[in-house]
């Protein structure tokens, strides 16, 4: 009797962990499921809030930071929701919507439209690191297919012609395009709720160049302590606390 | 009925006894002062028992009757406990004491008379007290009010919503040390006043009826937010040394002597803890008048002037235009907001980003400025609405409106519609196909905010876009490495054509696999015991090696050239003299026909590995 009860009571208890593991799995998806939800009933402040959450459980995605961006939006924080849906674009670049939402929240903010050009879009098909390996493996090949292949199948010249020319092209178009990610990657945004003063010197006593509006865009020249020096589209140059200058993409 | 009218007796007794005594006294202290002075009434309470310490109940309020001329203020408590053993009795007390500060205006005398007090559930009758005022001797000492006192340069009257600095001045005598500003408190409910004294304070010396004094003064913003008469007024908790008071006809200020005022005299001053308060002010709080106020007031209550400006007055269709309205001059910059615009075909605009530059330290003069976001709908000549700023001038007590023109700015056509995106429903109905002429559906434009503001509902899975390859050790590992690898290669690729395409390189290489196959010859014809075969095959290894070692074809050398080549090449007279036996032996047997026949296979053998390692001699 003992024993069959305690076989029961192990039973359960089985049960029960399984039950409690299976929820813990589940938890993480809740997180998007809750932002979504917070967002449909006006509560953005939560929706910010899950939607964080749910980026450090689940991962990056280009729909979390789409969603998120809409959050910060809605509660008032148009830089730092220009900031989310720009990094969502980079994520999905050919979401020709989301190209669209952000030049709608640009001039919302009265900044200059700017969409992105079509040699900008190709570039950000791959990241800067598939960009240089795509690069890197194209030009190895198209130099072993053109100095090896003589040596060793001297008789299928015509093959080995074309097999390197492609190999060339792709590299050289890789590597043009490996530029211009790479340009990308330095871009950022003020991403400060005010405008912010762009400085001669990475200090706060240094003088004051220009006055940035929130959501200016720039792109990182240099950076020394808590500045970044900028150069914005406009051709301003400057440093820039690195608390209200954040870059779109983290090139380690 | 009698025993239990004795119980109850007995009982009431009892309890009674073990009642605490409770009596209540009212005096002043002092009782008798000079205008100028203040005084405390004090009330207690005390009670007493001999069973054990009595617990008090808290008296929060004391019904003492209004007295013309004489002001209360400050109302506080304390209490003290005692405990008495008298002819093995102990006698437990407790004393609360309700204590209130008295301010008389005039000499007299101030008589409270008897009046009841409720305390624990009995009333207790309050003796009568009086308060004798006397004039000031022209010798006395100055008060303690007269040495250290505050003040509020307020005005008179304000008109609600208006704001101004006022200034708290504490007013302290040379004489005086003050050693801390313990509390500060002010009754100001019809008004916005700073909770906390400013750090900064201004400090200088003035002289009042010929006694120096150190004013520090704090600055402080005031703004009424309720219209009527609103009383307002200041107290401070301070610890101070006081000087000690006259004795022996010499005075604080050393008027009966000779030699001034003592060194002892402050020597035995004491610190003092006393509260000091601003005289009871009322303002006049006035509400802004009605007549000639403009559409365009929106609370703003000062002096100013306008600027309006635009960033540019040229734009295309959809590309925004910030429209920019300064504010400068005194005033009430915290309850200003920008002005209202109405809606307009035109144009759309969103609120206002502000911001302010005081001028001072209290936020009353600066200027403050409203940035406007204006996006064109349509091209052509359009205008920027005029700007209209109404605020009221407490000086000349009217309104005023300052106003803007209309800018001017040329709209071009726009370069790129900024459209709703494919995958959100058209403004324009569908095209009906050919196969229904007519559609039944209805369709809803959607605006552009409703379009930003639309949730992505499917998500895709993520891909990283962060890293940075020339950073890594891997990468730059495997290109170092592909690149010694081609150099490697590179220089083995380069060094075989070079030697492919030499003559000489040719011929060795052509004498080397000779060389072997002879050399497999001779073994064979060792096997076979051939011995003519041998030694031709013996000779050819010598012409062999040779032709390896020269680089010249020496395939068909005789036996007297392969000696002179074996002489030069340096080998040792032995090793010549054998390998020119087996070639002579060959040459005999080839030329002459001369047979080897006879000669065992062990003898070969051994023949045979003289010479290969003689050959190896010449490599």
């Amino acid at each position: 009797m003992k024993s069959l009860s305690q076989l029961k009571s192990f039973k359960q208890l089985s049960c029960l962990l399984c039950l409690s593991i299976l929820a813990l799995i589940q938890a993480p998806a809740e997180s998007l499921a809750d932002g979504t939800a917070a967002y449909e009933a006006k509560d953005y402040t939560s929706a910010i809030t899950a939607f964080t959450s749910a980026l450090e459980t689940e991962g990056e995605s280009a729909a979390l930071r789409h969603n998120l961006a809409l959050s910060y939006a809605q509660s008032g924080q148009l830089s730092e929701a220009l900031w989310q849906l720009e990094r969502a674009q980079r994520l999905d670049p050919f979401n020709s919507a989301w190209i669209q939402k952000i030049e709608l929240l640009k001039s919302q903010m009265g900044l200059l439209s700017s969409p992105p050009a079509w040699y900008a879009l190709a570039a950000r098909a791959l990241s800067f690191q598939n960009w240089v390996l795509l690069t890197t493996a194209a030009l190895w090949i198209a130099f072993f297919i053109f100095w090896l292949c003589p040596i060793y199948a001297p008789s299928k010249a015509g093959l080995r012609k074309a097999g390197s020319s492609f190999s060339l092209v792709v590299g050289l178009v890789s590597l043009a395009l490996s530029v211009l990610s790479y340009l990308d990657t330095t871009s950022g945004r003020v991403i400060s709720e005010k405008s912010e003063t762009l400085r001669a010197a990475p200090a706060k006593a240094a003088p004051a160049v220009a006055e940035l509006r929130p959501g200016t865009s720039g792109r990182i020249v240099d950076q020394h302590e808590g500045y970044y020096q900028i150069k914005t589209m406009d051709s301003f140059k400057g440093w820039i606390a690195k608390d209200s200058f954040r870059p779109l993409t983290e090139v380690r | 009925m009698y025993r239990s009218t004795l119980y109850f007796f007995i009982f009431a007794c009892f309890t009674l006894s073990a009642q605490a005594a409770i009596t209540v006294r009212a005096y002043f202290d002092p009782p008798k002062i000079a205008l100028g002075d203040n005084a405390r009434y004090v009330v207690e309470i005390e009670e007493s028992s001999t069973q054990s310490m009595p617990s008090p109940e808290r008296v929060t309020t004391l019904p003492v009757p209004t007295i013309r001329g004489l002001e209360f203020r400050n109302g506080r408590t304390s209490s003290s406990q005692q405990t008495r053993i008298i002819n093995m009795q102990s006698e437990y007390a407790i004393t609360q004491s309700l204590s209130i500060d008295a301010i008389p205006s005039e000499v007299t005398t101030y008589s409270i008379p008897e009046y009841t007090l409720d305390y624990k559930g009995t009333t207790y009758s309050v003796n009568s007290t009086r308060l004798e005022v006397v004039k000031r001797s022209a010798e006395a000492a100055p008060s303690a009010n007269e040495l250290i006192f505050l003040k509020a340069d307020l005005p008179e009257s304000l008109y609600l919503g208006q704001s101004i600095q006022i200034q708290l001045k504490l007013y302290i005598s040379e004489s005086v040390q003050l050693r801390g500003l313990n509390a500060y408190e002010r009754r100001a409910d019809g008004f916005t006043l700073s909770q906390k004294l400013p750090e900064e304070t201004i400090e200088r010396l003035e002289t009042i009826n010929g006694q120096r004094y150190r004013v520090v003064t704090w600055p402080l913003q005031l703004t009424p937010i309720r219209s009527g008469p609103q009383a307002i007024d200041f107290q401070f908790t301070v610890s101070a040394q006081l000087p000690q008071n006259q004795q022996s006809g010499r005075d604080l200020y050393g008027r009966n002597s000779p030699f001034g005022s003592s060194l002892f005299d402050n020597f035995f001053g004491q610190t003092e803890q006393f509260n000091i308060y601003t005289e009871p002010a009322t303002i006049e709080v006035k509400s802004l008048p009605t007549e000639g106020k403009p559409s365009s007031f929106s609370g703003a209550i000062g002096d100013f002037d306008m600027q309006v400006f635009a960033d540019s007055n040229e734009t295309t269709v959809g590309e925004p235009i910030m429209l920019s309205i300064k504010l400068s001059g005194t005033g009430n910059f915290d309850r200003i907001s920008g002005p209202r615009f109405p809606e307009d075909a035109n144009w759309r605009h969103y609120k206002p980003e502000s911001s302010f530059e005081a001028k001072d330290d209290y936020g009353l003069r600066g200027s403050k400025r409203f940035d406007y976001v204006f996006i064109p709908q349509n091209s052509g000549q359009l205008s920027l609405p005029g700007v209209r700023f109404g605020f009221f001038d407490p000086e000349t007590k009217e309104y005023l409106e300052l106003t803007s023109p209309p800018i001017e700015v040329t709209v071009a056509p726009s370069k790129t519609q900024v459209s709703a995106p494919p995958s959100v429903n058209q403004t324009k109905p569908n095209q009906p196909s050919s196969e229904n002429s007519r559609s039944n559906n209805i369709p809803i434009a959607i605006s552009p905010e409703a379009i930003l503001f639309t949730l992505d509902y499917q998500p895709k899975p993520a891909k990283s876009i962060d890293g940075n390859p020339l950073r890594q050790k891997w990468f730059w590992g495997i290109n170092g490495a592909l690149v010694l690898v081609s150099i490697t290669g590179y220089g083995f690729i380069c060094k075989r054509r070079h030697y492919r395409n030499s003559p000489e390189f040719a011929l060795r290489q052509s004498a080397k696999s000779e060389f072997r196959l002879t050399l497999k010859t001779a073994r064979d014809a060792i096997n076979r015991s051939d011995t003519d075969a041998f030694f031709r095959a013996a000779q050819q290894l010598i012409r062999l090696q040779l032709t390896i070692r020269t680089g010249r074809n020496l395939q068909a050398a005789g036996s007297a050239e392969i000696a002179g080549l074996l002489q030069r090449a340096g080998i040792s007279d032995p090793a010549q003299s054998k390998l020119n036996a087996l070639s002579k032996k060959a040459d005999a047997q080839r030329f002459s026909g001369a047979t080897t026949a006879g000669i065992g296979q062990s003898e070969m053998e051994a023949s045979f590995q003289m010479l290969i390692t003689h050959l190896k001699a010449l490599k």
